[in-house]
């Protein structure tokens, strides 16, 4: 579903954040993305919505080279990955059932489809009674399920989330990983970066280690490292 | 898949969510628009009160006493043949004396004249009053004396070149303070739309993480642009069409009577006032839609 070949990334201030990576992604599969800050865990998610370009290598983006995509063709893309961030993004003078519906206003869907395709993902995050408020209303953990709900409403093949529990306690954040989980149990591919120790280990997932841009560990069934 | 209902509501929808950021850009619109306007109303009426006086410069030919009938038609005749030349008017030695006694009424003057000691003379009205210079050289021989019949030429040489020259200052001033009011606008019109983007950004952003396209982004900031520009020049226009009709039309009608000019802005034949309607409307939607999209460039790219 992503693959790297031989990527590189080299910021304009001469900082090297990815060293030559070489890594297969497959359909359905949940991958976390762990290391400290600065190890290329953000540049790596940028790289796959084309938020910013590579510097030297390829990637695939469902069997498709987005190295050479058109400017024109970027959106595209970004309705194929859903994001979801560690500071939400959610719009605040829009209630919860604008923002939503926001994703699929702006790609340009009917009204119809807005009308059912909206409170389904919000039954899916569990978040159906909180329709009609504002973001603010919402707790810091309910906000995010809303960005999760806000990402996955188009179904995406794939779900990108960047630190998602980075600014959330324990409980909460077991949350969020639940309905992650049942994403990808439907067959979305899943790739999560993180440094939450307890959530990567509680998982046992696929995990990639990354340190100052490199893969030092692919670990099927992983857990952070020690 | 484009849905033009989702454009207009988008549009309208965020007006009325970022109410304070629309109500400043219309304001500003219509404050900078206005001034303007206003500017040009008044600069043009000041360049008609100009021409006007321009166009009482004119040239007393005095003809000498014994020039015979043929001579004086042929002076006539090559004078009207030029190109700069409005009008010829002929004053014979009766008329010319006939004015001076009304002039001269009552006064002791009229009782030491005898006979007639004034000349006969062509008044000569032209249609570009700053040639009067070069006009009236052409009464004259290449030695300098005065052709034939003429006797001298008189235009107050002193008193014109000054008006010219203050005309001149005059209508270069109008022209820079128009052309830095209007700039003074664009530019303030411009940075309220684009804080009232930037202050969007957010949305933006959002935006284009979800896929939308380029031109997705860009129309209801575009149409909203629009708007407010087309609004704020409405509300520039309605103000206008107050001060002109209460006041700028009143000092007109003063003007007119008094000085006995016909090309006003407002009161004219000539339709200036809705010449700068137009132009302020045209200006007003040109300068929203414009704003936008230049302040769209830094967000909406790729």
């Amino acid at each position: 579903m992503i693959e790297f070949k031989n990527v590189s990334k080299v910021y304009d201030d001469n900082t090297v954040a990815l060293k030559n990576i070489n890594l297969v992604i497959e359909k359905g599969e949940f991958v976390f993305l762990v290391g400290p800050s600065g190890s290329g865990k953000s540049t790596f998610i940028k790289l796959i919505i084309k938020e910013i370009n590579e510097s030297s290598g390829s990637i695939f983006v469902a069997e498709k080279n987005i190295c050479n995509l058109k400017p024109g063709r970027v959106p595209q893309l970004r309705r194929n990955v859903g994001c979801v961030f560690q500071d939400f993004k959610l719009l605040p003078d829009r209630t919860i059932f604008e923002n939503v519906a926001f994703a699929l206003e702006v790609i340009g869907r009917p009204d119809y489809e807005i009308r059912i395709q909206v409170p389904q993902v919000l039954k899916l995050v569990g978040l159906y009674n909180k329709l009609n408020s504002y973001p603010h209303q919402l707790s810091a953990g309910e906000q995010q399920r809303i960005s999760i709900a806000r990402a996955f409403v188009n179904r995406p093949p794939i779900l990108l989330a960047d630190e998602p529990t980075g600014n959330l306690d324990p409980a909460t954040s077991d949350g969020i990983m639940k309905i992650l989980s049942r994403i990808n149990l439907i067959g979305t591919t899943v790739l999560m970066a993180t440094h939450d120790r307890n959530i990567v280990n509680s998982m046992r997932r696929r995990v990639v280690e990354l340190e100052e841009g490199e893969i030092i560990r692919d670990q099927k069934r992983g857990v952070y490292g020690d | 898949m484009v849905k033009p209902k989702y454009f207009f509501s988008e549009t309208f929808i965020s007006l009325r969510r970022n109410f304070f950021m629309g109500f400043t850009a219309i304001t500003t619109v219509a404050i900078t628009l206005f001034i303007v306007g206003f500017f040009m109303l008044v600069v043009y009426d000041i360049q008609s009160i100009i021409k006007s006086v321009e166009s009482e410069v004119e040239l007393a030919v005095y003809l000498e006493d014994d020039i015979s009938e043929d001579l004086k038609n042929f002076v006539q005749e090559e004078i009207l043949s030029w190109e700069e030349t409005d009008s010829v008017n002929y004053v014979s030695k009766d008329q010319a004396l006939e004015r001076f006694r009304k002039q001269n009424e009552g006064s002791d003057i009229l009782k030491e004249i005898e006979g007639n000691p004034l000349p006969a003379s062509f008044e000569v009205t032209l249609k570009s009053p700053e040639k009067v210079d070069q006009v009236a050289l052409r009464f004259r021989d290449k030695d300098g004396n005065f052709i034939e019949g003429v006797n001298d030429v008189i235009y107050g040489k002193e008193w014109v070149d000054k008006l010219f020259s203050i005309t001149a200052i005059i209508g270069t001033i109008a022209f820079l303070i128009i052309m830095v009011l209007l700039l003074a606008a664009i530019v303030l019109i411009f940075n309220t739309i684009r804080l009232s983007i930037y202050a969007r950004r957010k949305e933006i952003e959002v935006m284009k993480l979800v896929g939308a396209t380029n031109w997705f982004v860009r129309i209801p900031f575009l149409f909203e642009g629009f708007f407010e520009g087309f609004s704020g020049s409405v509300i520039s226009i309605i103000l206008l069409y107050f001060i002109n009709t209460f006041l700028l039309a009143k000092g007109e009608v003063i003007i007119a009577d008094t000085m006995r000019i016909k090309d006003l802005a407002i009161i004219g034949s000539g339709n200036v006032i809705f010449y700068v309607y137009i132009g302020i409307f045209v200006l007003g939607g040109l300068i929203g839609i414009v704003s936008s999209g230049i302040a769209l460039r830094r967000y909406v790219s790729a």
